[in-house]
């Protein structure tokens, strides 16, 4: 059988199994759901409504009703926009430190696996190096060159996360080079360089994915915390992380304040996970009955 | 090989079962005093720091028979763990409780800077201000047993100079003498009409246990307040009566502050009957008191939250952009939606109740918001087309400030102003603001009770250093060198008071409220927040 | 075999050293100097001035550095604190027993919440038990742990009044902050044994043990798991270190005086030596634990046992 055919039925297989899984099924709709409401959030609400403020005490602070779908925040703002709109930032605090650091790792890793000798002796005693010092303390740290502000809690974010996947991406690499069929492709003569980006990497694909996938919902609840702990972004921008801490005042007054952004963070977090998981479900062969 | 594995793990295990039991014996003799708050609200500084500054005055209820059954204990609550009683090398606020406690002062300075003598019976100010004389009270132990002598404050004085904490209130010092036992003589490089209050931030310590205790005095203090400490962790702070207080006897035995660094928790603390006193957060003093289960106090403070511009840089170096900005905003506005309305208006940095010099509200140049006017001076400015002010850089760590910079979006944006807010961390503020770092910037400051304090934060000289908003202005330069050493408290007054009017005219800050905090307390707690906690008491039951 | 531990401790040293220059580095980079941030804005620049050159910060950074390592490897001097002056050892040790109270008890109940679920999903599974455990840890990963702790602590602490609202100086003090640990953390622990479990009863030497004859609880406990416990042994290891350094968050809504929340107020004042200790204490802790997996990878896996030994 060819190569495409065989990847063809491989790709249907897999996607057999994972439809088989429910709550796998579940959260990949959620995350569609999600990435549209993130898309299209001018069109579901416009953003001026997230910003605009009426600091009376009948606006303020106001439970749901039927004018405000979510009711509004301690500024008499609608927390319906807020949230719809938070979702962007939240979910690109998400995205964008993962796969930029899954990019790095997946760089950093393959030249250690390929080149292997000293670059990867080097590259690896740097990674473990940054693996010995305490996640929060480097991530306050560069918080605290870089300064305030939703890019550079990225950039930090980012930072702190490369060294983890590049000894991941490594090892998955490593794992791969010691199939069985590596050294088939070895006795057919094909080079290192072809060894690695014919067979390797597409094979790499799917653990990375899966990984990337998961490790989105990680970074969302990371990038929540630290907004919570008052780095991140800038008022009066939305993000749900930064809502909670704002709200922690109010939770006597209004817990709606509290409680949605919370919920969305959780599904958002839930749904990533679920389509993470099925994912690995369906690529794992050692999973399968 | 198995074995030694085997070996480690059970060391392991047993390491971390040690350390819990450990744990329990700790625990037992922990006091089991019932918790009270102490202010854990950011704006006033803590409270009882304006202990050293209240007037001795017995309380006002009858002076009651000892009622056997009114509590002796007094729990207090601090967002910062207290980490030293050092009272002359101390750097963190939080260690202003004990240290209050634990050490007293020549002289008490109240909120209004009323001067009444404390540890000296009386003090002469001698040639035109150079030199101050002090007959100290005889009798007054430390908490070592030892006299309060001429040489303790001598020693005191001479080790304030080597702290840079003490810089601003010793730095004029010419030379400290004792006369004989109970005289000390102080002489000045050149006269300074503060000095007479200023001496009251230097506490006097005992020289033995000082000397003794070298580095450790920190830990282990000796001085002749009320209080003295008997148990000290991480988490709580025990003080015990000192029986041979040289003042009145305080009604409390003992009083405990421990440490809650959030302050959700401390109010949750508080209801659920743990803490007896607490500062409550601007956004629960409504709903605390409809519960009318608590004895509600406002205090008043001398932080001023403020508008800082970069005088000398585009565009808030034309003085039509800083005062359109000081036309177009509400601040009443703003006092309610930052501070749940809990505040006063400022026109001035530095409450004119608690800052001596500094002219009251009234007789000050306000900006009453008038969009019209606003637009009318951007558009003179050159800017009829609205203007983008860039970042502008608030303070992060109290919603305040960021609260203040939201509602200022929405006002602006009705003259055509825009902006960007920055949230910065404190440490990276402070570094910016003085290097000029910035354009506009939202922050609270609480500078001295005497306007000759705040000399650094307007004159030329100041500008790298306090002068945030880098205002040069020789009028203002010449005033305060007038002020310096002028002795004539009224003349004093009208220089300062035309100082704050050119900086008013000149919009180099905009003013915009004076901190209060609301204080909430068991109904059966005795106490005025402004006098020193050792004349607190409990109402019998 | 030790000649493999010696090895590894020695090369532990380079390791430290090349954490201490890389964080004491990023923190030289961080605007702002001690002198003016501990003595506030308000003070005298000479005041500042005079704080600085007390603690010695006028000096070059590669003569700090090296005074600083120097004091270390010669005096085991970790400096003293910037705020407070006192030593930096003193005021961790105040705060360590606390955190590493919490890590244990906290690791502890997320395996005992954890790998029981877990063994039960994977042996039942496609079943409805199956189906309702991992949704359940699905849940529980999506938890903030800030939003579940203040919950508990709302309800328990200020409406039942069972446990204190903040300390730890009784017992009952560590109950919310372990729990607010321990059930959002055991998800991932649920999730890892369910999978590593299948992976093993998958295999083919499960099959032949079955084949045999063997009733199943053999299968499960002796096989099985004696194979699936090495990646929970390490996320185990990893988690506990995780925990003596990640507790931030808990330790501020709980007001507890641990590492955590020491290392981030240290880092607000710019309080290197606190830092710095702090770094190098969580660093060689978590060396170790690195060190001690891979014994207990030896000790299980006589594979593994050979490669170290060879």
């Amino acid at each position: 059988m060819n190569n495409t055919a065989k990847k063809q039925s491989q790709f249907r297989e897999f996607w057999r199994i994972f439809f088989q899984n429910k709550p796998a099924v579940v959260g990949l709709v959620i995350v569609i759901l999600l990435m549209l409401m993130v898309v299209f959030a001018e069109q579901i609400v416009p953003e001026k409504l997230a910003f605009e403020q009426h600091i009376t005490k009948a606006a303020r602070m106001q439970p749901p009703s039927k004018e405000h779908i979510f009711g509004t925040d301690h500024l008499g703002r609608d927390l319906f926009a807020r949230v719809i709109h938070g979702g962007r930032y939240s979910l690109t605090v998400g995205f964008i430190p993962t796969i930029v650091a899954m990019l790095g790792g997946m760089l950093l890793g393959a030249c250690a696996a390929y080149f292997g000798g000293a670059v990867e002796n080097l590259i690896m005693r740097i990674c473990d190096v940054f693996a010995c010092i305490p996640g929060t303390l480097l991530t306050l740290s560069f918080a605290a060159v870089l300064g305030a502000g939703m890019d550079n809690m990225m950039v930090a974010i980012t930072i702190t996360a490369i060294p983890g996947c590049t000894r991941f991406v490594r090892s998955i690499i490593l794992n791969i080079v010691e199939q069985d069929y590596m050294e088939a492709a070895r006795m057919c003569g094909s080079s290192s360089f072809r060894i690695m980006t014919r067979h390797v990497l597409p094979n790499a694909m799917g653990p990375l994915i899966m990984s990337t996938v998961s490790s989105i919902a990680g970074m969302i609840m990371m990038g929540a915390g630290l907004s919570f702990l008052g780095m991140g972004v800038q008022p009066p921008n939305p993000e749900w992380g930064y809502m909670l801490s704002e709200s922690r005042d109010y939770m006597y007054r209004a817990p709606h304040l509290f409680i949605i952004p919370g919920i969305f963070i959780m599904v958002s977090i839930l749904a990533f996970n679920l389509t993470g998981d099925g994912l690995r479900d369906a690529l794992d062969p050692k999973l399968r009955r | 090989m198995k074995k030694i594995i085997a070996m480690l793990l059970a060391l392991l295990m047993l390491v971390s079962l040690m350390t819990a039991c450990g744990a329990k014996k700790e625990d037992a003799p922990a006091a089991d005093a019932p918790a009270a708050d102490a202010p854990a609200e950011a704006p006033a500084e803590d409270i009882l720091d304006t202990d050293l500054g209240s007037a001795p005055v017995s309380p006002e209820a009858e002076d009651a028979p000892e009622a056997s059954t009114a509590r002796t204990d007094l729990v207090l609550a601090t967002t910062v763990p207290m980490d030293g009683c050092d009272p002359h090398f101390n750097t963190s606020t939080a260690n202003g409780t004990a240290i209050n406690l634990v050490y007293e002062t020549l002289v008490l300075v109240d909120q209004q800077v009323n001067v009444t003598p404390l540890l000296c019976e009386k003090y002469d100010i001698l040639e035109e201000g150079l030199v101050y004389e002090y007959k100290l009270k005889q009798g007054v132990k430390f908490h070592n047993g030892e006299e309060m002598k001429a040489s303790d404050v001598v020693y005191s004085f001479t080790r304030a100079q080597q702290a840079p904490g003490m810089y601003a209130n010793v730095a004029l010092i010419e030379s400290i003498e004792a006369v004989d036992e109970y005289t000390v003589r102080i002489k000045l490089i050149q006269p300074y009409a503060p000095f007479y209050h200023l001496v009251g931030n230097v506490a006097i310590v005992s020289e033995k246990a000082a000397t003794e205790a070298g580095d450790a005095f920190a830990t282990e203090p000796c001085g002749t307040g009320a209080f003295t400490i008997s148990e000290w962790t991480a988490e709580k702070i025990s003080f015990t009566r000192f029986e041979d207080y040289h003042g009145e006897t305080p009604k409390l035995e003992t009083i405990t502050v421990s440490t809650v660094s959030d302050a959700a928790t401390a109010l949750m603390a508080f209801e659920a009957g743990d803490l007896d006193y607490i500062g409550v957060p601007n956004s629960d003093v409504e709903r605390l008191t409809n519960t009318g289960l608590y004895n509600m106090v406002m205090v008043a403070s001398n932080n001023t939250t403020y508008i800082t511009f970069n005088n000398q840089v585009a565009p808030f170096d034309d003085v039509r952009v800083r005062q359109a900005i000081a036309y177009a905003i509400n601040k009443e506005e703003i006092l309610l939606g930052a501070c749940e309305g809990y505040g006063y208006i400022a026109e001035t940095i530095g409450n004119p109740d608690y800052t001596l010099g500094l002219p009251d509200v009234e007789d000050v140049v306000t900006y009453e918001q008038n969009l019209e006017t606003a637009k009318q001076l951007l558009a003179e400015a050159g800017y009829a087309d609205g203007l983008d002010l860039g970042k502008m850089m608030v303070m992060a760590g109290s919603d305040e400030f960021s609260l203040t910079a939201e509602i200022m979006k929405s006002q602006l944006e009705a003259v055509g102003i825009t902006f960007e807010v920055q949230l910065t961390e404190p440490s990276s503020f402070v570094a910016d603001a003085i290097t000029g770092n910035y354009g506009i910037a939202i922050m609270g400051i609480t500078l001295g009770i005497d306007m000759a304090e705040h000399e650094m934060a307007y004159v030329t000289a100041g500008i790298d250093q306090l002068n945030l908003p880098r205002f040069s202005n020789e009028r203002v330069d010449e005033l305060f060198g007038l002020a310096m050493v002028e002795t004539d408290q009224a003349k004093r007054d009208e220089y300062y008071a035309e100082v704050v009017n050119i900086v008013a005219e000149q919009a180099a800050i905009v003013p915009l409220s004076y901190s209060v905090s609301v204080i909430a307390a068991d109904p059966a707690l005795i106490f005025d927040p402004i006098l020193p906690v050792r004349t607190w008491y409990w109402a019998a039951e | 075999m030790s000649k493999y531990v010696i090895r590894r401790l020695l090369l532990m040293i380079p390791t430290m050293i090349a954490v201490i220059f890389i964080v004491f580095s990023i923190l030289s980079f961080i605007p702002g100097d001690p002198g003016r941030m501990i003595l506030g804005i308000a003070a005298p620049q000479e005041a500042v001035d005079m704080f600085n050159h007390n603690l010695g910060l006028d000096r070059p950074f590669i003569v700090r550095f090296l005074d600083y390592v120097g004091g270390i490897f010669l005096r085991f001097d970790f400096g003293e604190s910037y705020r407070n002056s006192i030593p930096v050892i003193d005021e961790i040790m105040m705060r360590f027993p606390t955190t590493f109270r919490l890590a244990v008890f906290g690791v502890i109940s997320v395996v005992i919440l954890g790998v029981p679920l877990g063994i039960l999903a994977a042996i039942r599974r496609s079943t409805i038990t199956d189906a309702s455990i991992t949704v359940y840890a699905m849940f529980l990963t999506a938890i903030p742990g800030f939003w579940f702790g203040m919950i508990l602590m709302y309800f328990f602490a200020l409406k039942l009044k069972w446990v204190p609202v903040f300390g730890v100086s009784e017992w009952k003090g560590y109950i919310l902050p372990i729990i607010t640990m321990a059930v959002p953390g055991s998800s991932g622990l649920i999730r890892l044994t369910r999978v590593t479990m299948l992976e093993t009863v998958n295999q083919e030497y499960i099959k032949t043990a079955r084949a045999k004859g063997a009733p199943e609880a053999i299968v499960i406990w002796k096989h099985a798991l004696k194979n699936a416990v090495l990646p929970i042994i390490n996320s185990i290891g990893l988690s506990f270190s995780g925990l003596l350094g990640g507790t931030v968050v808990i330790e501020t809504i709980f007001s507890i005086e641990g590492i955590g929340k020491y290392i981030m107020t240290s880092i607000g004042a710019r309080d290197i030596p606190a830092v710095m200790a702090c770094t190098i204490i969580l660093a060689g802790i978590f060396c170790v634990i690195v060190l001690l997996i891979d014994l207990i990878y030896a000790f299980i896996d006589p594979r593994i046992r050979a490669k170290f030994s060879s």
